[in-house]
């Protein structure tokens, strides 16, 4: 053989080889980047950080589900035969208000006709930089509009090996596709594994710096505005249904093991909030924080924060129902409401 | 621009190597050189396009010094002091290149050693490093002080005129592309013009020669595949390891400084293989730069396997002009000494890479003064005792600064017992090897193999450079050159692994 044939047969079946790869990708596009999912095809549940802004784009739906993990257990199938709608799940595990504020302005710029965003907002992401983002490492040729960087997905081993691969094997045995919300990990948790996980702070009294709280307020402020606020200003013809996730007694714990001042300054920022969501008329919010029966029970949790599935599917319900909802007339009453409560619960008994 | 991208793979390199030859076989052979000229700009200014106003200022500026020589050299005879004129333009553009390498690369050192001296307050600068700064500057005075010893174009044979070209190359041409030339811009192999220039202008390597451009796909191909598929994935465990070194049992600490010898060693030979395989497939030769290093029975024996060329550029311009071992054994040591501490210097900005030039030039010394008591050693011990100072001596050059090199020191010597961290483990996942072992084989073992494997690859094996020698045309090496050609290539990107902090 001679060194001509030798590199041209090495040349011609790499790029082979590469066709191949980038073609099964491209047809089957684990990721959506390019397409919808194809009927018949058994797609796999993949990582919200790689499939949400393809779904946003090229899946057909008319509601958006979106916010961090507290909204990861809302099952689209329930979401749909309640607010008579066709939703998708957009939601980041560990995410603020900024991914989720940027999902849901891409999903409207491709659905216009989208009438409908379920969204959490949760006070942990009060007070974070404007730009603030829980991940770094986003695909982010995944996300923009650059042809050029399509070949991280193309020719990526670990999409190839991971996705395109067992898809097509789950598909060869007529496996069901995935639905893709099926984020639904948290199962199962209870008092036990709850308490297991938590870690009380000591004791302190600690007194909020007048300038920090000021500072605080300024940054939920620029948070709330330009990642929440804006786009509902913007789409007054879309119903947005906003919720503050019903952390657990142990959340409220770690606030009083604190001080009770810095409980108070969390109410605050939280009636802040409520104030300025309730300025928009296309705006439902519902807080759970008065469901004292839901917050006290460990058994409806997994850790001092997340709770457990049958609560997701339970706060959908509520919503519809227009439950736990927050006007004008009431919030005030709310507030100082649970303003005593927490103020005032015996903390202890949680650990009896 | 890397080698290792897609950019690179899939449309900058074929691009370069179809538009040279189309070019050269329509006869247009300055355009030719001008096309790679301008293929290695693009090349240089493709992520900051300011780095090009260094890199053609430094060019245009020298090459008016190699002129002034030559109109110096032609009126010797009219000139007083013709001689000491010479001498000072020398000097003179000596110190302006150096200087200009001292101000993008050493300056923020300077001002970090001020303030530390002095509990002074300075402030360091955002300066913008161009790429391939010190390689340029090594070459570009290698080049200035030949031309003073009017050792540069000296008669025609040093640029052949080409038959069918009435006029020869144009000289700023070829002085640009010696400069620019992509293959070797960022990280060496440091040339001289003797070897360069006769290349590009001889006739026989205007068309492409297939058994030179197999030889230049072997040894990319397997290039690739030492970065991206050993190097990388050893260098994911050597950050890891350097980030978290407080936690680091002995043993994941001495595992972190073998994965860094690996690591450097597989990136930066792996990454001059490529430079290589890219000239060899346009029918140019580039010096051998790595020889099988971690061979070597004696610490002389490694600076003649290690970065063989800026072994090469240190002796010839350092070494000799300082005098060399011509001047008795104790100038011979302080020469050493001058080099390797210009040697850690020239690799980076820190006080750790000083300490690790002295540290091997202080080996040396011990080894040339200690020839005869070597030679009665068996030479396994010799190795063995070679290998593990290279291995330790890297911490030096990994660290970066002196708390971490006592850290790293205190892990290694603190003897705490303890396996290999699990965290470490699994990150050691070579593309392919760990897809076929990791579903059954514990991570330990998976590392092990790893290790054993990278083991006889060293220290078995014959290196890329003799298996080009002896390439053979088979269906065997396309099918094993072509996969890890693949490997590599769809191992360039990945999927982060998004960890689950609370939220």
């Amino acid at each position: 053989m001679s060194g001509r044939k030798w590199s041209l047969s090495i040349l011609l079946f790499y790029t082979g080889l590469l066709l191949l790869v980038g073609g099964s990708v491209i047809i089957i596009d684990p990721f959506f980047h390019f397409h919808a999912p194809l009927e018949g095809v058994s797609y796999q549940q993949g990582s919200d950080q790689y499939i949400n802004d393809g779904i946003a784009k090229h899946f057909e739906y008319n509601a958006v589900i979106t916010g961090s993990s507290m909204s990861q257990g809302f099952e689209t199938s329930e979401a749909d035969a309640l607010f008579g709608v066709k939703s998708v799940n957009l939601t980041y595990l560990g995410e603020g208000f900024k991914k989720t504020g940027d999902i849901v302005d891409v999903a409207i710029s491709y659905h216009p006709e989208i009438k409908l965003v379920i969204r959490s907002i949760d006070p942990l992401w009060f007070v974070s930089d404007v730009d603030w983002q829980g991940h770094e490492d986003y695909p982010e040729y995944l996300y923009d509009d650059n042809i050029w960087n399509d070949t991280d997905y193309l020719f990526n081993r670990e999409v190839f090996a991971n996705e395109v691969i067992p898809v097509i094997i789950r598909t060869a045995q007529g496996l069901p596709a995935a639905r893709f919300d099926q984020y639904a990990y948290r199962l199962s948790g209870g008092k036990e594994a709850v308490l297991a996980k938590y870690e009380r702070p000591e004791k302190m009294n600690t007194i909020p710096d007048e300038a920090e709280t000021q500072e605080y307020f300024n940054m939920l402020e620029r948070n709330l505005q330009g990642n929440v606020i804006h786009t509902i200003k913007t789409n007054p013809e879309i119903e947005f249904y906003l919720f503050l996730p019903p952390y657990s007694i142990c959340w409220w714990d770690d606030l009083h093991q604190r001080g009770v001042e810095i409980m108070k300054r969390r109410l605050a920022m939280e009636e802040y909030v409520i104030e300025k969501l309730l300025l928009y008329e296309n705006v439902r919010l519902f807080s759970f924080f008065n469901h004292y029966s839901l917050i006290c029970d460990l058994n409806n949790y997994v850790d001092s924060v997340h709770y457990a599935s049958t609560v997701s599917s339970d706060i959908l319900r509520w919503m519809k129902n227009g439950q736990y909802e927050l006007t004008e007339e009431n919030y005030q009453e709310y507030i100082r409401e649970i303003t005593t409560f927490y103020s005032n619960y015996d903390y202890d008994s949680i650990f009896q | 621009m890397v080698f290792h991208s897609y950019l690179f793979i899939l449309l900058f390199l074929p691009i370069v190597i179809s538009g040279y030859f189309l070019l050269n076989k329509i006869c247009k052979y300055q355009l030719a050189l001008l096309f790679l000229c301008i293929m290695s700009f693009l090349f240089y200014g493709f992520f900051h396009p300011v780095y090009l106003f260094f890199l053609w200022g430094s060019i245009v500026f020298n090459y008016i010094v190699y002129l002034l020589f030559q109109k110096l050299s032609k009126a010797n005879h009219l000139l007083p002091y013709h001689e000491l004129i010479r001498k000072i333009i020398l000097i003179i553009t000596i110190l302006i290149n150096i200087s200009v390498l001292l101000y993008f690369k050493y300056f923020n050192f300077f001002i970090d050693t001020i303030n530390l001296l002095f509990q002074t307050n300075m402030v360091i600068r955002n300066i913008l490093l161009p790429l391939g700064i010190s390689f340029i500057t090594f070459q570009q005075i290698a080049f200035i002080i030949d031309a003073y010893r009017d050792e540069v174009f000296p008669d025609s044979s040093h640029f052949v005129r080409s038959s069918s070209t009435p006029r020869p190359y144009s000289k700023f041409l070829l002085y640009a592309l010696f400069v620019s030339f992509f293959p070797r811009l960022s990280a060496g192999p440091i040339i001289l013009h003797t070897e360069w220039f006769p290349l590009l202008t001889e006739d026989k390597r205007k068309k492409i020669n297939w058994d030179y451009f197999a030889n230049g796909l072997y040894l990319f191909a397997m290039g690739l595949g030492k970065k991206v598929i050993i190097a990388d994935t050893f260098g994911k465990a050597v950050d890891w390891g350097y980030s978290n070194v407080l936690q680091l049992n002995t043993c994941s600490a001495v595992f972190v400084t073998v994965a860094y010898s690996i690591q450097i060693y597989f990136d930066f030979s792996g990454y001059s293989d490529m430079a290589t395989g890219i000239c060899r497939m346009l029918h140019l030769d580039l010096p051998l730069n790595f020889n099988s290093p971690y061979k070597a029975h004696t610490i002389t024996e490694f600076w003649k396997r290690w970065h063989i060329t800026l072994t090469r550029f240190l002796t010839k311009y350092l070494y000799i002009p300082l005098g060399g071992n011509r001047k008795g054994s104790t100038r011979m040591m302080i020469n050493t000494m001058i080099v390797f501490f210009c040697s850690g210097l020239w690799h980076g900005a820190s006080f750790t890479f000083i300490l690790w030039g002295g540290l091997h030039g202080f080996y040396m010394i011990l080894t040339k003064r200690g020839q005869a008591l070597i030679d009665k050693i068996p030479k396994v011990v010799n190795w063995g005792l070679t290998l593990l100072f290279i291995n330790f001596s890297w911490v030096l050059f990994r660290s970066g600064s002196f708390t971490v090199l006592k850290n790293m020191l205190t892990a290694i010597f603190q003897m705490e017992s303890g396996g290999l961290s699990e965290n470490i483990c699994a990150l050691i996942q070579i593309p392919v090897f760990h897809e076929i072992l990791g579903s059954f084989c514990p991570y330990w073992l998976e590392t092990a193999l790893s290790l054993i494997i990278i083991g006889i690859l060293l220290f078995r094996c014959r290196n890329l450079a003799e298996k080009a020698k002896n390439l053979k045309y088979s269906v065997f090496s396309i099918v094993s050159i072509t996969l890890v050609l693949m490997i590599s290539i769809m191992s360039l990107s990945g999927l982060s692994t998004f960890i689950y902090a609370y939220f």
